[in-house]
């Protein structure tokens, strides 16, 4: 059934607003990014962590789907195609800030021990007790490798299927499937460390001396 | 051979996506750093969502796109209505046109509920897809006699590849009669219906615009 | 200046701008247009029968030359911004197929994104650094040494891209699709009835997507390669001379008359996706 069109911005559904920008129209070109332009600059904050660069990021990855959006027929969602566009402007900023040239492969940490099996002589493996606190886990995100950062982010976060995220980072579903996993061993394995300097500062905080206070004994 | 921690550490990622063999199955049972592996993977999984806040970009991103798109010229003053010239075939096509794009769409991208039954609503938008090809048939041949003034090669080619397209829509109905169940000509099918409405919306614009 | 020197100059001024109004008159169907622009420019063709090729140079500008033989057409180039736009104009409702060609000759600077509709004749671009996004209905598409995304759509237009690397994306309803010597990690190729043909570097981690509804498929590869395969026909066949390795499950429910193939070459490293209807697939070693 052909939709009502609305004359307002904010009645269009998307798939008019896509034909009604290709002809240029400019309320149309605002409601797409209405419609989308939260989870893309979600995206891009988290990848990059800082408001400006998010923002710059963000306006890039729309300049160059409206310059496009003549192109699209739909053959895949639009949203897709979005943020298709999104990671690769996200992901080639980030490969000009490291020194040598990456593909995206590089951009995940080469000697790949993040198995989650850190066999330390003498030192307890702590599980995480099967909870994750949020800030926590915010951080660990943070200084996770872009690669894996950007599939953790699109699966897990926003919630992509494996398919989808081929599709939007031109790997295979495979691909897909063993850096999410590998994002999630390295991700418990920032939480493990964190939690052991917090247990350890806080061991270092009981032994000093004359500290009345709720902690201090 | 029972499973060993380092097999399950191989095997871990098709268990997080929900492969479990019974070897695996059994390792964990009598494993319990394993388990405790698995239990934290599930719950960075679970407590992701939690970070999909999504936040609104400052106020002032979307004049600067605005304007940008200005400057380039992608913003335009809207085009005169397109529907100018004989008005029963474009418009008769443009609505079944606009049905057919919007099923096909819908057919196509709208993802199911995960339990439910999966073949229910392919098969319903079947139907619909079947019932408005119909429809657009009528219009299309209207729209092929305007084509005329057009370049031969173009209008030879509109119309030949039109009628593939309509042979493969026959050929992956009548297979999908005898096995409903066949995704992978249902695919075929849905597919065919997606490329003859933007054939179709290529052709309903050679005629307007008289290219 | 004087008086009468800057008569003189007016009166010059005039004789020049009359001349080459004259001048312009007799060329009136060739026009040549330069523009200066900056880095990364976007260039869009609008035609809609003829021949139009595009080429670069080391220099920061657009050049333009078109020629026509119908005055009932119009060539037009006009620039905003970083935008170049390049479109042919049909002026009067009656023109014969001859009237409406235009041909293109547009060289650009080496990073350029190009946006080229065309419906017949011919599209030609090479050594180009940027997105393509071409449509054409019954052009060939010939592409040759382009690094970067490449969006390729034809109704019966053959897409042949050579010594291309980026992302490939091309379908056609009826047109062939030919990936040569390229250098891709991901090729997506759709026909229906066309034949797809892939003779390039098949990379590591690379996904090679190639389907069609009966035409044929081709993929060819050297003992160095290193693949994954997954090819099915519904109702063709499948044809493969590449000793594979079967792999741990596959899980595929698939009628019996189909014809299917599974399996890892080396270290199964790129992926190879090939589906058809009804043509044949064919997996051949290179000699």
């Amino acid at each position: 059934m052909a939709r009502v069109k609305g004359t307002q911005t904010g009645e269009l559904t998307e798939a008019e607003a896509i034909r009604r920008a290709q002809r240029g129209d400019a309320a149309a070109f605002e409601r797409l990014y209405q419609l989308h332009s939260r989870r893309v600059y979600a995206l891009c904050l988290r990848m990059v962590g800082n408001p400006t660069e998010a923002e710059d990021l963000t306006q890039e990855a729309f300049l160059q789907l409206f310059r496009k959006i003549q192109t699209f027929r739909g053959e895949s969602a639009f949203s897709t195609w979005l943020h298709r566009l999104a990671v690769n402007v996200v992901l080639m900023r980030l490969r000009r800030k490291q020194p040598a040239e990456n593909s995206l492969d590089e951009l995940v940490e080469q000697d790949d021990d993040a198995s989650g099996y850190r066999r330390e002589v003498g030192v307890e493996d702590l599980g995480l007790a099967g909870s994750v606190d949020r800030v926590h886990l915010e951080r660990a995100v943070a200084q996770l490798p872009p690669g894996y950062r950007m599939v953790f982010l699109l699966h897990d976060v926003q919630g992509y299927e494996h398919n989808e995220i081929a599709d939007i980072m031109g790997c295979s579903i495979g691909n897909s499937k063993s850096q999410l996993h590998k994002a999630r061993t390295r991700l418990r394995q920032l939480l493990q460390e964190a939690e052991r300097d917090r247990a350890r500062q806080q061991r270092q905080q009981a032994r000093r001396p004359a500290a009345l206070g709720p902690d201090g004994g | 051979m029972a499973m060993n921690c380092a097999e399950f550490e191989a095997h871990c990622a098709d268990w997080m996506e929900g492969e479990r063999t019974a070897e695996a199955r059994a390792h964990l049972l009598a494993c319990a750093r394993c388990r405790a592996l698995v239990a934290d993977l599930e719950a960075i999984r679970m407590a992701a969502p939690a970070l999909a806040e999504d936040v609104d970009p400052p106020a002032s991103l979307w004049p600067k796109i605005e304007a940008a798109l200005r400057s380039e010229g992608i913003i335009r003053p809207q085009p005169r209505l397109w529907w100018l010239g004989p008005v029963p075939v474009r418009l008769a096509l443009g609505t079944a046109l606009a049905t057919l794009v919007t099923i096909v769409a819908v057919g196509v991208y709208r993802r199911p509920a995960p339990a439910a039954p999966r073949l229910s609503w392919l098969q319903h938008d079947q139907a619909e897809l079947a019932r408005v090809d119909r429809q657009v048939r009528h219009a299309a041949s209207e729209t092929a006699v305007a084509l005329n003034a057009a370049d031969p090669a173009v209008r030879d080619t509109l119309v030949r590849n039109l009628a593939a397209l309509d042979r493969q829509i026959e050929v992956c109905s009548r297979t999908l009669e005898d096995d409903p169940d066949d995704e992978i000509t249902r695919s075929y099918l849905f597919e065919a219906y997606h490329q003859k409405s933007d054939l179709l919306t290529l052709m309903a614009e050679r005629v307007t615009t008289g290219e | 200046m004087t008086v009468g020197r800057q008569t003189r100059a007016r009166v010059v001024g005039w004789v020049v701008a009359l001349m080459l109004a004259g001048a312009l008159q007799a060329r009136a169907h060739r026009i040549v247009r330069q523009f200066r622009v900056g880095s990364h420019p976007v260039v869009t063709v609008r035609n809609a029968s003829g021949r139009v090729q595009v080429k670069s140079w080391r220099k920061a500008e657009v050049r333009v030359v078109a020629d026509h033989r119908s005055p009932k057409v119009e060539v037009d180039a006009t620039q905003q911004g970083n935008r170049i736009e390049v479109a042919t104009h049909v002026l009067t409702e009656d023109v014969s197929p001859a009237d409406v060609e235009a041909n293109y000759e547009i060289t650009v600077p080496e990073e350029t994104e190009l946006s080229v509709r065309n419906d017949s004749g011919s599209v030609h671009i090479e050594h180009i650094v940027g997105d393509l996004t071409l449509e054409t209905v019954a052009a060939p598409i010939e592409l040759k040494r382009i690094i970067g995304y490449v969006n390729a759509r034809t109704v019966g237009g053959s897409v042949t891209c050579e010594e291309c690397s980026g992302r490939l994306e091309a379908s056609s309803i009826s047109g062939d699709i030919r990936i040569l010597r390229s250098e891709s990690p991901n090729v997506q190729a759709r026909t229906s009835t066309g034949n797809i043909l892939l003779d390039s570097d098949l990379l590591p981690n690379g996904l090679y997507t190639l389907r069609n509804y009966s035409g044929q498929i081709e993929v060819r590869f050297s003992p160095s390669d290193s693949f994954d395969v997954s090819a099915i026909s519904m109702r063709g066949q499948v044809e493969n001379e590449a000793e594979l390795k079967q792999p741990a499950h596959i899980s595929h429910h698939l009628p019996s008359f189909a014809r299917s193939l599974f399996g890892v070459y080396n270290e199964g490293r790129a992926r190879l996706v090939l589906t058809s209807f009804s043509g044949t697939i064919r997996i051949r070693r290179r000699m």
